[in-house]
């Protein structure tokens, strides 16, 4: 299985954030052990969380070394972490809204009449220019939910492993691909034999 | 997989309606059977009328995502129940978000086979049956990394729901 990446666009090994635990042979469910505080721990004695990931005290989910992986309030309130593979497809565009930038890099935003920020075509986007709702999420183009607001930046910025290159864009470029591996496919055989390579 | 393992509500075989919250989500669980070529794309299949179909002659978008024939929902490939709206999915067939992004969710818990580790290189301790294939203590398959794979390769969970295809990995 490949490596995942964390948040940071660091890779990791999914062996190294789990537990070490026996099953239960009637619900194939692994057995957590939980001291009188409700902590859960691993065979060997580490602290995990519900789901069988190693945790610090904080709950940050750590690796075998004791290396922060994922902050808290990236992990899921039932303990599960996301899975970001190499292969996973994201497209920046989109969730971010059509402006102009500063110099500095910084998106170049207006105001609707309530005070809000708006892009070019007026649509409500954050001060990283990312679309968002009213509770500050960040929404795609079709208003659906990409990134909940508490994993966001203080100042809305989405985790870097998203802004940085390291996910392909599902874009038309993936669509090509899959279209000349079609055509690649449907291709009839090239017939070769000697009298045609005589004639060259 | 394991005798006597049933699927409960809090765990079930796939999650209907999606719960981002819980992230479970795979796209296994709405993919239709396909063989896939050397860079990992599934491989479309079509009936007489030039409708995308699966290995199984099911109706699939061009994503390869099942869908209702009569209303384009897509469904999944268990129970067939709806998963994701019509009117949600987008003009390339891809579904809405947060799951386009978040499709690859798995229980690391689950897919491992039952094996010993040993104390010194810290692997786990993979054995063979009698036709020579990789197996775990209770005798089902594995591959070399010691995940439940199915008779094909690809990775399963323990109630043998796949989870990724052998060329994914």
């Amino acid at each position: 299985m490949h490596r995942l990446f964390n948040y940071a666009g660091s890779r990791f090994d999914i062996n190294d954030v789990c537990g070490v635990f026996d099953f239960d042979r009637n619900t194939g469910l692994i057995k957590l052990k939980t001291n009188k505080q409700g902590q859960h721990f691993d065979n060997l004695g580490r602290l995990v969380n519900a789901r069988g990931y190693l945790v610090d005290f904080q709950g940050n989910v750590v690796d075998v070394k004791g290396k922060r992986v994922f902050e808290k309030k990236y992990v899921g309130a039932n303990g599960e972490i996301p899975k970001i593979f190499p292969f996973t497809k994201f497209n920046l565009k989109n969730i971010l809204g059509e402006f102009e930038m500063d110099p500095l890099g910084n998106p170049i935003l207006e105001k609707n009449p309530e005070g809000q920020l708006i892009d070019r075509d007026g649509k409500r986007v954050n001060g990283r220019g990312y679309f968002c709702d009213q509770q500050g999420n960040i929404i795609d183009k079709r208003g659906k939910i990409m990134f909940d607001k508490q994993i966001l930046d203080p100042d809305g910025e989405i985790p870097e492993v998203f802004r940085t290159g390291l996910l392909k864009s599902d874009s038309a470029a993936s669509s090509l691909s899959r279209l000349m591996s079609e055509i690649e496919r449907n291709q009839p055989e090239e017939v070769y034999n000697n009298d045609n390579r005589n004639q060259t | 997989m394991i005798p006597g393992i049933k699927p409960t509500e809090e765990d079930p075989i796939v999650q209907v309606p999606p719960d981002s919250n819980k992230r479970n989500f795979n796209e296994h669980d709405i993919l239709g059977e396909f063989d896939r070529d050397e860079k990992g794309n599934i491989i479309l299949l079509q009936d007489n009328d030039g409708n995308c179909i699966d290995k199984k002659g099911n109706r699939v978008n061009e994503r390869g995502y099942l869908i209702d024939p009569n209303t384009g929902d897509i469904i999944e490939n268990h129970d067939k129940q709806k998963m994701f709206d019509k009117e949600d999915i987008d003009d390339r067939g891809e579904i809405p978000a947060p799951y386009c992004l978040e499709k690859y969710n798995f229980n690391p818990f689950k897919m491992r086979g039952d094996l010993d580790i040993d104390r010194t290189t810290k692997k786990p301790i993979i054995l063979k049956n009698k036709s020579g294939q990789l197996v775990d203590k209770q005798g089902r398959l594995v591959n070399s990394k010691g995940w439940l794979i199915n008779k094909e390769g690809h990775i399963v969970d323990f109630m043998g729901v796949k989870k990724f295809d052998k060329k994914q990995l």
